[in-house]
């Protein structure tokens, strides 16, 4: 009898002590939850992944950007409401031909190492990006940079591009200073730049440190708070925890299963946001039958993407439509985008003609819920004789295998900063380099006419007509825009998030 | 003793040469490639040819691997793929943070392993025993990452009186430092017992018994100091697997120590630094095994007769 008793007894410890974390009602705060927020002066943010450098240039993660906000400037930045592009470090700018442009830079901004902007600092930061491969989507198009004095830069194109002001709103033309770059400096440790925040120090695997910068020459945004820490707490439940402790005032990458609880509590704020980061099938068109646009679109209309948001996504999510993902300047669905219709479906595969039985499709998905969005496929597909494999591979092998064409379907997603640049990826040149890409004479004919299309509606009409084109032909089948969870103390203010998830930190201040 | 010492560090270069050529090799042959990790998904095929190119992938294995090898034998352990920086300087940030938390782990294991295992020998089958059975059980069977969270949850958030994660200050150690030793208390509280039970039932046990020494002596002194080689075989293996860093515990409470740092390099295909830390592993397993075999020499002369 002694041995049932003594489990017992254990069983009833493990209870008690499950109850005490599960439903002590006060959480207790400790070190900075405590602080009262008026005499509050840093800031520490949950990151979820370390920046692999702080370079803006030698990589492109976004760990990397975030810090980047903070401590550097470009000549144009994205405003995060719109997405578009308007003067940062440019005061004014001027086009002088298709292809020249003449930029005016902001007087009396500073360096951290206290030197001041010139205009052989635009030159030299763009010259030393254009170095790294990674840059050349967004450097590719200046075929010469100059400066015309002290504060003018004269950028001549290779071609007319309509697209130069949001490149160089882009990470990889990040201002930084030119008597550094000659020295060596190694900006991959330690960030210099004009931004409102200076680097302090980097603890490697743990914190990174900025502290404000008092001489930052933009007064209508000049922050309040001294200092932001970024804290690595790489695991989801535990970065939600510090917050609710009080260790960390803002966390990145909320987990779903948390939102609803925090949401709950009157301590904190949950901003919600629909991305622009657009997950979709990549189809290998160059194989058979997936090279028919008919079996195509049967698949388009067969998915079913609601029940993917809701069966695979928790719900959090917003069904995509179209080749370009919402939220965008230039975003649009048009008359050719494909909702959930089986008996369209069906007459797709009539006109396709073949034998669905015949038909496998492979998806390589990269985690779990990329799986379960699989599987949910693999369920609508069958309803029209498709049978669709699941493949699960590490990211490596995702990338190897895509790049060498050694697919057939893969779940893929892509956020760029802009409308122009997805669609730059349905040209006949991407298609040997880009998975799922197009070989169309009239894209690409309607791509040429967008670069060279300097006045911005009829640069929009001609971008709402290669979307429409574009879902004609269905390169990839649309899934799903993820759904971005920011969570910060209810006594921030001032916080801004963008589609493309990027937190505007410099402008957030503790109320009083 | 001093020409055993040595004979086991000259092994160590075999050892070490063996384990990277297959690393190496693995590594290569390991679908993904660095290059497109780097520059995503839309690069182009001459990008990546570049980069490649200037990573010096380029290149036939062998000759990468005869450079590293020649590069390492001048203490360069290369820089890292991805993090822009020498692999050396990146496993000298981190590993102290490992070293500490393992050396802290060790203690509360040896501190809370070993009173248990001895005394669940010594009163075999009472209620003592069988507790011990029952929580050594629960440490094995109870994945680590619950544990973790149900810590946080409890002396984080409830009581504060940890932080959640991270690594400044004392208080930073106790929970991860607690996770790991729980788990691992078990399997040393368990061979401890089981080692005891086979001591203190030889004749020469029961000798020192019938001579009148005190009972305490004759456990501590007759018995435990014989019953100590496997606990001492078992708490090695553990202390090489915590220094060679938790992954998961890394994760759960924000460590910065050096597991994390390998996992994430092995999913990014950072070879120079999967190599730096593979190496790192096998001298720390390589200098633990070493100081493992000598300790059992301290404990039964017999064995020290035969190292020398």
């Amino acid at each position: 009898m002694r041995k049932p008793r003594l489990l017992s007894l254990l069983l009833a410890l493990v209870m008690l002590v499950s109850l005490a974390t599960g439903c002590s009602s006060s959480p207790s705060s400790t070190s900075s939850g405590n602080e009262d927020s008026a005499t509050k002066d840093t800031l520490t943010i949950a990151l979820h992944a370390e920046p692999p450098s702080m370079s803006p240039v030698d990589n492109d993660s976004l760990a990397t950007i975030y810090i980047n906000l903070l401590t550097n400037n470009l000549l144009f930045k994205a405003d995060p409401e719109t997405l578009e592009v308007k003067p940062d470090l440019c005061e004014s700018y001027e086009q002088v031909s298709d292809t020249e442009y003449i930029f005016k830079l902001r007087e009396g901004v500073k360096f951290h190492h206290g030197k001041e902007l010139d205009a052989e600092d635009v030159v030299a930061s763009i010259e030393n990006a254009k170095t790294y491969p990674a840059s050349s989507p967004y450097t590719g198009s200046m075929e010469k940079v100059e400066a015309i004095d002290k504060y003018q830069v004269k950028i001549t194109l290779v071609e007319p591009y309509s697209n130069l002001l949001y490149d160089l709103a882009y990470h990889f033309n990040y201002i930084l200073p030119k008597d550094l770059l000659e020295s060596g400096h190694d900006f991959a440790a330690e960030p210099v730049g004009t931004g409102p925040y200076k680097f302090v120090k980097w603890d490697r695997g743990s914190q990174i440190v900025l502290e404000k910068f008092d001489e930052y020459w933009d007064e209508t945004e000049m922050p309040t708070i001294k200092t932001i820490v970024w804290k690595l707490i790489p695991e989801g439940t535990s970065r939600t925890l510090a917050l609710e402790t009080g260790e960390v005032d803002v966390i990145y990458q909320v987990e779903t299963a948390d939102v609803e609880r925090l949401k709950a509590d009157s301590k904190f704020h949950v901003e919600e946001k629909t991305s622009v980061e657009h997950f979709y099938i990549t189809l290998n068109t160059n194989v058979a039958p997936f090279d028919d646009v008919n079996l195509r679109q049967a698949i388009n209309f067969a998915i079913d993407r609601e029940a993917i948001i809701v069966g695979a996504l928790n719900g959090y999510g917003t069904p995509a439509y179209s080749s370009v993902p919402m939220g965008y300047e230039g975003s649009w669905e048009g008359d050719y985008v494909a909702s959930y219709n089986l008996d369209k479906a069906k007459e797709y595969m009539a006109a396709w003609g073949g034998d669905p039985a015949s038909v496998n499709l492979p998806i390589l998905c990269r985690n779990d819920e990329q799986v379960r969005v699989a599987t949910i496929i693999q369920d609508n597909l069958s309803k029209i004789g498709i049978n669709v494999i699941i493949e699960q591979v590490d990211t490596p092998s995702w990338h190897s295998r895509m790049a060498s064409g050694d697919y057939i379907g893969g779940i893929s997603s892509w956020s760029p900063s802009n409308c122009f640049t997805y669609l730059v990826r349905y040209d006949s040149s991407k298609a040997e380099a880009t998975p799922g890409s197009l070989v169309d004479e009239e894209t690409d004919a309607l791509i040429d006419k967008m670069k060279a299309t300097m006045d911005p509606d009829e640069r929009l009409e001609v971008m709402h007509q290669i979307v429409d084109r574009v879902n004609q032909l269905v390169p990839h089948i649309p899934l799903w825009q993820s759904q971005y969870f920011r969570a910060w103390d209810a006594n921030l203010e001032g916080i801004v998030i963008s589609g493309t998830g990027y937190v505007r930190f410099h402008t957030a201040k503790w109320a009083a | 003793m001093l020409k055993y010492v040595i004979k086991r560090i000259i092994a160590l270069i075999p050892v070490i040469l063996g384990v990277t050529l297959v690393v190496f090799l693995i590594m290569q042959l390991a679908p993904g490639d660095p290059a497109r990790m780097i520059l995503g998904e839309m690069a182009t095929p001459e990008e990546v040819a570049q980069l490649r190119t200037e990573m010096g992938l380029d290149q036939p294995v062998l000759v990468r691997y005869i450079n590293y090898m020649l590069d390492f034998c001048r203490g360069d352990l290369g820089d890292s793929y991805f993090k822009h920086r020498p692999v050396l300087d990146e496993i000298l940030d981190r590993f102290p943070y490992t070293v500490r938390l393992a050396a802290v782990a060790a203690v509360l294991t040896v501190v809370m392993s070993i009173p248990i295992g001895i005394l669940a020998a010594v009163k075999q089958n009472t209620i003592f025993d069988n507790a011990s059975l029952v929580v050594t059980l629960f440490g094995i069977s109870m994945p680590v990452f619950w544990l973790g969270l149900l810590l946080i949850i409890l002396f984080s958030l409830k009581l504060g009186w940890f932080p959640t994660g991270g690594a400044e200050g004392w208080r930073s150690y106790v929970l991860p430092a607690f996770c790991l030793a729980f788990s691992n208390m078990s399997t040393v509280a368990r061979t401890t017992r089981s080692s005891m039970l086979e001591t203190i039932r030889q004749d020469y046990v029961r000798t020192a018994a019938a001579k009148g020494v005190p009972h305490r002596t004759v456990i501590a002194r007759h018995a435990f100091r014989n019953a100590l080689i496997p606990t001492i075989t078992v708490i090695g293996i553990q202390m090489s697997q915590l220094l060679g860093g938790s992954v998961v515990v890394e994760t759960v409470f924000a460590w910065p120590g050096v597991g994390r740092l390998m996992i994430d390099s092995i999913n990014s295909r950072d070879t120079p630094m999967v190599l730096g830390c593979i190496i790192l592993l096998t001298i720390v397993f390589s200098v633990l095994n070493l100081i493992i075999d000598l300790c059992y020499g301290f404990v039964d002369p017999r064995i020290k007769a035969s190292q020398s």
